[in-house]
């Protein structure tokens, strides 16, 4: 160990860049990673829609005046339920992938202590539009489904379905069924019994930092009363052809609602599968864009080390030729620099990862960011290693190439 | 000096590779951390410049209802813009607090020439009062601004801009002609230029960052309440009247709050007068047991009430950091290079030393050398560095349109550079000087 660290310490500019270089490389590729993979998420977790080919989503309804009754939506919704090819309609407040409107607050348990900031959709027959899977407990009752709100929706003590992820968040003892659930307002009023447990539904409010909370919804029945700017989902029978039910909506729409829209903003009729890849387009470039800056700091560094190893091997020739000429093997000589690389991209490493630790603390008081998992140091470690390995691969051929007659030359 | 500066070009020269691969380096560096700061530079900039440090957001909460907590229930985009009823509005207009006080609310109509035959749609407008054009800089072309007595009056008088003025009167004088809003008939006194500041701070609830919009019309607020004209705003009402929700519906002008009052206060002392003056009239305000406490009162400075609504998104700087990051990791890079390149020399610095030249000669070489590079970075740089403008101006942000190079941009490109330059060869530069001549000679 020794006869490695001596001439490192010797000459140690070069081995001292090489760790700084690593180290910062960790740092930031470790929290570019972290970052992807936050965005990466919403991609790749699943929302609970079923068929997102078979179902269409009516979105930019808006009233001049003042906002339609619960009835009168329920009527327009009875017309598109009418249309041929239909199997079901949902008149809702909001619905997944669908920003106009966010509803979301902190829910609890009744009896329970943990808290789980949750989103909401209130609507008609929103499991069976959506293409929900339910796995406990039971649907909304027509009867449920069919009372107009007043309000919006939320203060009346109405039945809930929640996702599985949630339940097994407010309620760790595995009962979720026939419990209740609120707001965490503590005057009793609005709390929910929970009738049902579907197994996804993603949250329509994207950004920010979603990583533990993707998952978490409630729907609620019923339609939501002086709702600004209702939602329509529509699902298409499996013998029913997307494109005519399509123009049958436009021309419903227009036939029902059409001289009471606000002029200027056209209702958009798009496929459930369009509109995920519209409100995902954001977090796909992100991922392009992160990705992208990992890969650049990962070449960069990758070209640091080369040149550096490169020159530091190309010092010491005559050493080498010297070593080759008492008896050292080529093995041996690669063997040592690749130890030489090992030992300082180590140091570097080892560095990096305070920094990289450091780095995502600053981010987190800053701005709203998670903890690095610590999954990520060893994986970064890895990589780091492996790539300075890499490096410094053609450059130690070089040294090892070094005939044993340079060290009689007298260059 | 001369020769140091051939010294240092012939030495870019003789190590092509290397010379290139630091420039590649630095520019791809340069061109990230410039992107981002002039998105961050464009979007920070002070909307008014010499005037933002002057205004301030007054807020007092008259709301006869209970003033609802919304934190706990993130409703339906019930962002707090803190505007004020018109009751509230009267007591803060009050002169003698401020330097000068005005109260504003955005609306936006279609504007038509009184005898019907131009129409112009969708115009972004202001409510507004007789002082809001001195202390907000609206800059007059033609004829007079509204006078505080007209305000009193109700006077139906309008400011248009210069291209309204072209779009409903064509080439004639716009001066005393007659438009209508909606129903009301209002006469155009003056016309002004074209008045948009980024970000839209005074009115952040129609829009921050918009190069699209900008207001063409300003006419007094009570005119504006006359002519019954639907305002968008915010915030519970009294109770009683409209319910809560009702975002998209006309908005009750006398029991809702819709104003903004700005107020221009000179110094320190004004400012704490004023804050008293808003914790009194909060105080006193009659308010019925039954609806609790009403909000706190506030006085925010232009500055702090942007910083308070986000308008500069936090990925932004999130951004500018990470880009300043992967900059250093190309300095090292860079530095690293350079010290590679430059202890390759070492038989001529021997030699040059030897032949009696100065520490600080060599030294001065070296980091001219650098710079040079990184000189030919920033000029690799700067396509980098528009085409990532051109990146970002694709994504579908609202301030998208606003990522552009401007010349202190361009300018700061460079100096960065330069700067970047001298940093990165001081260490090796340094190395290189302390080479001893003798060890280096013998060598041969």
């Amino acid at each position: 160990m020794q006869k490695l660290l001596k001439p490192l310490w010797r000459h140690r500019l070069m081995p001292l860049l090489v760790v700084a270089q690593v180290a910062l490389a960790c740092a930031l590729a470790c929290n570019a990673l972290f970052l992807l993979q936050q965005k990466l998420r919403p991609i790749l977790a699943p929302d609970g829609v079923g068929d997102p080919q078979r179902l269409l989503v009516i979105t930019n309804v808006v009233p001049r005046g003042e906002p339609w009754s619960a009835a009168r939506l329920a009527a327009v919704g009875q017309q598109l339920r009418n249309i041929a090819g239909v199997s079901a309609v949902s008149v809702a407040g909001s619905l997944p992938m669908v920003d106009n409107a966010r509803m979301n607050g902190d829910m609890v348990g009744e009896g329970m202590r943990t808290r789980a900031n949750t989103v909401m959709y209130i609507g008609s027959r929103l499991v069976d539009t959506l293409g929900l899977k339910l796995v406990a407990g039971r649907n909304f009752s027509a009867a449920e489904d069919a009372v107009r709100h007043r309000e919006v929706g939320m203060e009346e003590g109405d039945p809930a379905i929640i996702t599985r992820a949630l339940a097994e968040r407010l309620f760790p003892d595995g009962q979720a069924l026939g419990r209740r659930i609120g707001y965490g307002r503590g005057d009793g009023q609005g709390t929910h019994v929970v009738v049902g447990v579907v197994e996804h539904l993603m949250r329509n409010d994207l950004d920010g930092d979603h990583s533990q909370d993707m998952d978490y919804a409630v729907l609620l029945p019923g339609i939501p009363g002086q709702w600004p700017i209702p939602v329509f989902g529509v699902r298409v029978a499996p013998t029913g052809d997307v494109e005519r039910v399509r123009k049958a909506l436009e021309v419903t729409i227009k036939q029902q609602l059409g001289s009471e829209l606000v002029t200027g903003i056209p209702p958009r009729y798009e496929l459930y599968a369009t509109l995920r890849g519209r409100m995902l387009a954001a977090p796909r470039a992100a991922v392009w864009l992160l990705a992208g800056v990992s890969l650049v700091v990962l070449l960069v560094t990758l070209a640091g080390i080369m040149g550096l190893t490169g020159y530091w091997v190309q010092q010491r020739t005559r050493q080498i030729g010297i070593r080759r000429a008492l008896g050292a093997r080529r093995l041996d000589v690669l063997r040592e620099i690749q130890l030489e690389n090992l030992l300082v991209v180590g140091l570097g490493i080892a560095l990096g990862m305070v920094l990289a630790y450091a780095v995502n603390l600053w981010l987190m008081s800053h701005y709203e960011l998670q903890h690095l998992p610590l999954i990520y140091l060893p994986l970064g470690a890895l990589l780091m290693v492996l790539l300075g390995q890499l490096a410094v691969w053609p450059p130690a051929r070089r040294a090892a190439a070094v005939p044993p007659v340079v060290a009689t030359r007298s260059l | 000096m001369s020769y140091t500066f051939e010294l240092a070009w012939r030495g870019l020269r003789q190590h092509p590779r290397n010379s290139i691969l630091a420039a590649i380096t630095v520019a791809v560096g340069l061109a990230a951390s410039m992107t981002t700061l002039t998105l961050l530079h464009v979007l920070s900039a002070d909307p008014l410049p010499g005037r933002s440090q002057y205004l301030y957001l007054a807020f007092v909460d008259t709301v006869q209802a209970r003033h609802q907590d919304y934190d706990s229930l993130n409703g339906v985009s019930m962002a707090d813009y803190h505007m004020v009823k018109p009751d509230a509005a009267a007591a803060l207009l009050a002169p003698g607090r401020a330097s000068a006080q005005t109260a504003l609310a955005g609306l936006r109509e279609s504007v038509a020439s009184d005898d019907g035959r131009r129409v112009v749609k969708d115009q972004d407008m202001l409510a507004t009062t007789s002082s809001f054009a001195p202390m907000f800089g609206l800059a007059l072309r033609q004829g007079r601004n509204w006078s505080a007595q007209e305000d009193r009056d109700h006077a139906r008088v309008a400011l248009i801009d210069t291209g309204l003025a072209r779009q409903l009167f064509g080439e004639g004088d716009a001066l005393d002609q007659l438009i209508r809003l909606k129903q009301t008939t209002f006469r155009v006194i003056g016309v002004v230029s074209r008045f948009a500041p980024s970000p839209h701070a005074y009115d952040l609830m129609s829009w921050s960052f918009d190069a699209q919009r900008h207001e063409s019309v300003f006419v007094p607020y009570t005119a504006a309440m006359d002519a019954d004209m639907e305002v968008s705003a915010t915030g519970g009402c009294d109770e009683g009247g409209k319910p809560v929700q009702d975002l998209m519906g006309k908005r009750d002008l006398q029991h809702c709050p819709w104003l903004s009052t700005w107020v221009q206060l000179a110094d320190a002392r004004q400012v704490a007068g004023y804050r008293q003056y808003l914790k009194h009239l909060s105080e006193q305000w009659p308010r019925s047991q039954a609806f609790g406490t009403p909000a706190p009162p506030s006085l925010l400075r232009m500055d702090a009430w942007l910083a308070a609504q986000k308008v500069v998104p936090d990925n932004v700087r999130l951004n500018v950091w990470l880009a300043g990051a992967f900059l250093l990791l190309c300095l090292v890079n860079v530095a690293g290079l350079l010290t590679a390149k430059f202890l390759r020399r070492g038989r001529e610095i021997g030699v040059r030393r030897a032949l009696g030249a100065r520490r600080r000669a060599v030294f001065l070489q070296h980091v001219l050398e650098a710079s040079l590079v990184c000189v030919a970075g920033g000029v690799l740089a700067l396509p980098l560095t528009l085409g990532g403008l051109w990146i970002l101006r694709q994504q579908s942000d609202s301030f998208a349109e606003l990522a552009q190079l401007d010349l202190p941009m361009f300018v700061g490109l460079f100096a960065l550079a330069l700067l970047v330059g001298m940093l990165v060869g001081l260490l090796p530069a340094w190395r290189a000087a302390r080479v001893q001549p003798g060890l280096q000679v013998k060598s041969a």
